[in-house]
């Protein structure tokens, strides 16, 4: 397993969610860097700050986990903004939601999604997701790590 | 009543008897000159006798002067009996003569010395008989020439000449005055055919005139009535043709009104269909929010759903760890371990599991609040507004105060609408006004009305709650109405229920609700209602339908 860091952040309104997907991603060896916000706009005002100082490593260390439904600026408003702004647009979002409408989907993947899981509410395909989008994030990171 | 008709089988009747009381007098006429025309026939007839008679009566004379002769000379008693036997016929004729000249004084005068010389003639031819029979015949014959007899015989001949010539010349005049008469009354029969035919010719133009030339203004009003175009008075008279110019008339009118029914009732019908188009634009758009609606309501239920079912498998996880460290000795670091288990994840658990069945709880808890709103009765009333503001900012004085706010309400036209329904709007409107003011800057909350044209809202009468607040992204201003949704979900508490209540309350009056607003700057919101509550186009719609449709819209 790499030992490259990366930070995974997290755009969650529920607390409950969020810390189910930390508590998994903790079990499955994710953990490296986690941070958590709480919408749309706290999201976007981190990647700005974090564009500014670590400009660097912003591309490459960086993984967004997106919930559609939050306050003010809701996900998919964020994932666009994200994939329309030059600095922030390489950067693999994962939209992480409840929703299972394929129009919303589509329209996230229309906009520059790179993965789009569903929450489900049965806690057994829960955990599975988060083990492959484990699996998932090594693969997003295998290349650099050759490259380098 | 009625004015006598003049039918046209009158008209027709006239027409021939016009011609016909012609003829009927023609004829009079013409019988009076017929009867003229005969007694000139008889009075030229009766000269004709006259003479004829005179004629006889002079033949007759000479055969008595004959057989006198004859008499005298042979002593043959034979011509005595012709003698007498002629003059006894001669007798007779002027009896007869003497009848039919009565008519003229003239010629009696005439007869009588025609008379008188007959009677000397006689006189004359008894002397001489006498003469012979006194004296014999040889003795007569010599006196014979004294006794003058030619002379009496010439006499009586001119007087008879006489008498004669003037017959004649009545004659004469007679016939002149009956061929007079003759062609006078050919001239009249001519005269009268030609203007007999000239009469019936006249009338019967007149009448064809008269008749033909209404038919053909009759005629040329059905054209008009075909074209829709405007018919002209009615034809003169009281005829067939005018009946039925007037049943035209009749039936031109009968057309413009169903005209003008058919254009009333096309525009009603007009009317409806763009009233249906409305109703079915509205329904596709309650059809929308309930998707909408339906859509918002699952996931927020799966929301909780997940931590309910994620936490509780966290829970089983948990309670599997603490039962594998009790099943050997417990070290410190496992008792340490185990204390973090049950303080740290299980109290986590515990904690997230409480919060997500109180967030179910409270989601139910408001979708039968929002069903209540739609099935709760109205009872409207005018509803002095004033009052109603100052009692609801009298109730969240704390609030105010505690934001540092202001709020201030002007006065405010009566509404007409249910009172409880209008203290629910209001206070959800003024609850978020003050609960969304922006604490950087002193809150201030505006509550006000105006005259304004709302689209769909008969005479609307308009309030609105003006602040100056966190104010709403346009982005999500759509939403702003539909069910669950919480903008500022720090900021305070609440379901994300209020804004559709307040929509469904307001719509279920016939109303408007919507907002204006701005980022940072603050938001107005504007509450619209009917002048007077009219059926909505959703009525007759059942309750159970109708509290589906109401409620999707934002917030």
């Amino acid at each position: 397993m790499t030992t490259q860091s990366v930070t995974i952040i997290l755009a969650e309104d529920d607390d409950g969610h969020a810390q189910l997907v930390q508590r998994n991603l903790e079990r499955a060896g994710l953990l490296n860097g986690f941070l958590r916000v709480r919408d749309g706009q706290e999201l976007l005002d981190c990647l700005a700050s974090r564009g500014d100082s670590h400009q660097q490593t912003l591309d490459d260390a960086l993984v967004v986990l997106l919930d559609i439904n939050m306050p003010r600026i809701d996900g998919v408003e964020a994932l666009r903004q994200i994939k329309a702004n030059p600095v922030t647009h390489r950067i693999p979002v994962i939209m992480l939601t409840t929703t299972d409408d394929p129009r919303e989907i589509d329209r996230c993947y229309e906009l520059g999604c790179n993965v789009y899981i569903t929450k489900p509410v049965e806690y057994e395909g829960f955990i599975d997701a988060i083990r492959r989008l484990g699996l998932f994030l090594q693969i997003v990171q295998r290349p650099r790590n050759g490259g380098s | 009543m009625k004015p006598r008709r003049v039918t046209i089988l009158r008209k027709g009747l006239l027409v021939l008897a016009l011609p016909l009381v012609y003829q009927a007098l023609f004829i009079g006429l013409l019988m009076k000159r017929q009867s003229d025309v005969g007694e000139a026939q008889h009075w030229a007839m009766h000269t004709k006798d006259v003479i004829e008679k005179t004629e006889n009566i002079f033949g007759l004379l000479i055969a008595t002067q004959s057989s006198l002769r004859g008499y005298l000379l042979t002593g043959n008693d034979s011509f005595v009996e012709d003698m007498n036997r002629d003059d006894r016929a001669a007798e007779q004729v002027f009896a007869e003569l003497k009848k039919m000249i009565q008519d003229s004084p003239g010629q009696q005068v005439r007869f009588a010395k025609v008379l008188a010389n007959a009677e000397a003639r006689r006189n004359y031819q008894h002397i001489v008989m006498d003469m012979v029979h006194r004296d014999g015949i040889e003795k007569t014959q010599a006196e014979i020439k004294n006794l003058k007899g030619r002379e009496l015989m010439d006499a009586l001949r001119v007087s008879l000449e006489s008498f004669r010539a003037v017959e004649e010349k009545l004659d004469a005049e007679r016939i002149e005055n009956l061929q007079r008469s003759t062609t006078t009354q050919n001239w009249l029969l001519l005269a009268g055919l030609a203007l007999n035919v000239g009469i019936g010719a006249l009338a019967a133009t007149m009448f064809s005139r008269e008749i033909s030339s209404r038919i053909q203004v009759v005629t040329a009003n059905t054209r008009r009535i075909t074209d829709g175009e405007t018919l002209p008075p009615l034809v003169a008279g009281s005829d067939e043709i005018r009946e039925l110019d007037e049943q035209f008339h009749l039936l031109a009118d009968h057309l413009k009104s169903a005209g003008v029914r058919e254009r009333v009732y096309q525009e009603a019908l007009e009317r409806r269909a763009s009233e249906l188009t409305r109703a079915n634009r509205d329904l596709e758009q309650k059809n929308q929010e309930i998707e909408m609606f339906v859509y918002s309501v699952s996931h927020d239920l799966r929301s909780p759903l997940v931590n309910l079912q994620g936490f509780s498998r966290e829970l089983a996880l948990t309670r599997k760890d603490l039962q594998d460290l009790l099943q050997k000795e417990l070290t410190a670091e496992d008792r340490q371990r185990a204390t973090a288990l049950a303080d740290r994840d299980m109290a986590e658990s515990i904690h997230f599991i409480q919060t997500a069945v109180t967030r179910l709880s409270s989601i139910i808890d408001a979708l039968l609040r929002l069903s209540r709103a739609g099935r709760v009765e109205y009872h409207p009333k005018m509803v002095e507004m004033k009052p109603v503001m100052q009692r609801i900012v009298e109730a969240m004085r704390g609030t105010i105060v505690k934001r540092n706010a202001e709020v201030i309400v002007a006065d405010l036209p009566p509404v007409w609408a249910d009172p409880t329904a209008v203290e629910q709007i209001f206070a959800n409107l003024i609850g978020n006004a003050v609960n969304y003011l922006d604490p950087a800057r002193p809150g201030r909350v505006e509550i006000g009305s105006m005259a304004r044209e709302v689209e769909g809202v008969d005479k609307p009468q308009t309030y609105f709650v003006k602040d100056n607040g966190l104010g709403i992204a346009e982005s999500y201003l759509p939403k702003v109405f539909a069910i669950f949704q919480r903008l500022h979900g720090d900021v305070a508490t609440g379901e994300g229920v209020g804004l559709a209540l307040v929509k469904r309350v307001v719509e279920r009056h016939g109303g408007k609700v919507w907002v204006e607003s701005e980022d940072g700057v603050g938001s107005t919101f504007f509450v619209a209602f009917p002048s007077e509550i009219k059926d909505s186009p959703l009525a007759g719609v059942a309750p159970r339908k109708e509290r589906l449709n109401v409620t999707v819209s934002h917030s």
